[in-house]
């Protein structure tokens, strides 16, 4: 019984840590084409993606792909698709309000597909592998020259063929993520979390100053949904801390004084 | 899994930085959310195979650590490696392999034990969350491969540096000069290399026209390669991922392909 109990104890806290479905990821080693899930910002800001062609690669060659772009607005709403052909190494695409549907904040994925005549000719070079797109996401004001990237952290979403973007990602328990770096009087700070799960989730962010911690903001996350959380007049240098259900609760920040910008995922 | 950090002088007057704080980076809400430790600070010279002291830093009842390359008298391309220890641990002052740094975790939730790696230039400044992990530092043989996702220049004025950290802790009997080599990817033709040693960071300037596709690599060591981009009015840093992140299933089996395939036809 002893026994029993120690292994329900060890296979929670074994769960508890895993950030995708143990399921569909380990037991049926799902054979998808896996994208991270990544934020666009536009409007004050302009967003460009690096793209990977993986099988290109992969061969050492130029190989035609199809990119796919999946757009989802700050509530979670599809609200845009957008494919290009090419066949380099990479492709960088600049994100254009037309592609997005006019909004200007929000999550997207990344998926490459290839045409069955490139599929049976490399088969064997790609038995038991498949691809996952991470990507790195460049971020700017609006009239600066230059982008500041960030790259792919989480977000294990897949394009079903009959329910369009699905994931693999999975809520646990409540995990308290503080990244190691403080936030300074003068600056202002822009935190876009997302929700990569199917199910809503909670942000409980928290500002941590002389050893005592202060909520600022709560947000509740659709599935697929992004929401930007906003520091400035700190009075001194504090620490910043948030919770969600997830494994590992990352998100991009944006920190900005005058015309000092830079990005950084936490 | 716990990890090394570092400190570099890149040169071109960019100071690199570190902050760590003495939260844990990532726990379950129910943990608790502080770790005691402190951190020792070695180097070691281009010739040297054998690891110096430089520091000793505590946090001293405050939440964060700052340390800064402009503190320590580092070459061009010499590294500070940052060890997290345990804050009785006796740090000497020099070692032939470097201690094993501590965990940071306080249970078993993922997370690389990070720290804020900024460069700045003047004014202006840019962070990763970043770090060197100790297995890593382990590894007697290894091969590098990335390529130019982040060597891009939206201007003229733009200067674009890839930074090479290697760290082996294990101990070396001597120090090997390797190369660092930038490659055309379509023709895979040598465009220009350098030199580096083990712990030390390798660095190139690139300066490559644009739209021409290049590859970076080294067949004698493993590292981590940061990318800093500056003009006069704006600096970015931002590491690539390994080839391993290019594949969902059989990480592994993937990057031992493709580093085949390239590594094979690179000269």
């Amino acid at each position: 019984m002893i026994d029993v109990f120690r292994k329900a104890v060890a296979f929670k806290s074994r769960l508890n840590k895993t950030p995708t479905s143990i399921i569909r990821s380990r037991l049926l080693n799902i054979d998808a084409d896996i994208s991270d899930f990544f934020v666009f910002s536009l409007g004050e800001y302009e967003t460009v993606f690096v793209a990977e062609n993986n099988l290109a690669l992969l061969l050492g060659e130029h190989v035609s792909c199809t990119h796919k772009f999946h757009f989802f607005d700050a509530s979670g709403v599809l609200c845009g698709v957008y494919e290009v052909e090419n066949e380099e190494f990479h492709y960088r695409l600049k994100i254009e309000e037309g592609m997005v549907g006019g909004v200007n904040l929000g999550g997207f994925t990344h998926h490459v597909s290839y045409s069955d005549t490139i599929l049976s000719q490399y088969n064997n070079k790609m038995l038991g592998i498949s691809f996952q797109h991470r990507g790195y996401t460049g971020y700017r004001k609006t009239g600066l020259d230059e982008f500041s990237y960030v790259h792919g952290n989480f977000g294990a979403m897949y394009l079903s063929k009959y329910h369009g973007i699905r994931s693999l990602a999975r809520s646990r328990s409540k995990h308290t993520y503080t990244p190691q770096f403080v936030v300074k009087p003068g600056f202002e700070y822009d935190l876009f979390f997302i929700n990569p799960t199917n199910k809503k989730m909670l942000v409980n962010f928290v500002l941590i100053k002389n050893g005592s911690t202060k909520t600022l903001s709560q947000a509740y996350l659709n599935p697929r949904a992004t929401c930007k959380v906003q520091i400035d007049n700190i009075d001194s240098e504090s620490n910043v801390a948030w919770e969600t259900s997830l494994p590992i609760g990352r998100c991009v920040v944006f920190e900005r004084r005058g015309d000092h910008f830079d990005v950084f995922h936490s | 899994m716990s990890d090394y950090l570092f400190l570099a002088n890149v040169g071109s007057g960019i100071v690199n930085s570190i902050q760590l704080t003495n939260f844990s980076p990532n726990r379950e809400s129910k943990s608790r959310s502080k770790i005691e430790y402190k951190v020792g600070v070695y180097t070691q010279t281009s010739e040297d195979t054998s690891w110096k002291k430089l520091d000793e830093v505590s946090f001293k009842g405050e939440d964060n650590i700052f340390l800064s390359s402009e503190k320590y008298d580092l070459d061009i391309g010499q590294l500070a490696v940052v060890i997290p220890c345990r804050v009785d641990f006796h740090l000497l002052d020099g070692y032939t392999e470097l201690p094993e740094p501590i965990s940071r975790k306080v249970d078993s939730s993922p997370i690389n034990e990070r720290a804020a790696i900024s460069f700045s230039k003047g004014e202006l400044f840019s962070s990763y969350q970043g770090d060197f992990p100790y297995q890593m530092s382990r590894m007697e043989n290894g091969t590098f491969l990335s390529f130019d996702s982040l060597a891009h220049r939206s201007s003229k004025d733009t200067k674009i540096k890839l930074i090479f950290v290697n760290i082996f802790s294990r101990k070396l009997n001597v120090k090997k000069r390797f190369s660092l080599v930038v490659a055309n990817s379509l023709t895979k033709k040598k465009i220009t290399s350098v030199e580096y040693t083990h712990n030390s960071a390798g660095i190139i300037d690139i300066e490559i026209p644009d739209n021409l596709e290049v590859c970076f690599y080294s067949k004698d060591a493993l590292g981590i390669p940061l990318f800093v981009t500056w003009s006069s009015r704006h600096i970015s840093v931002e590491h690539t991922h390994p080839p391993s992140e290019y594949f969902w299933n059989n990480k592994f089996k993937g990057q031992k392909m493709i580093k085949k395939k390239w590594l094979s036809q690179l000269s």
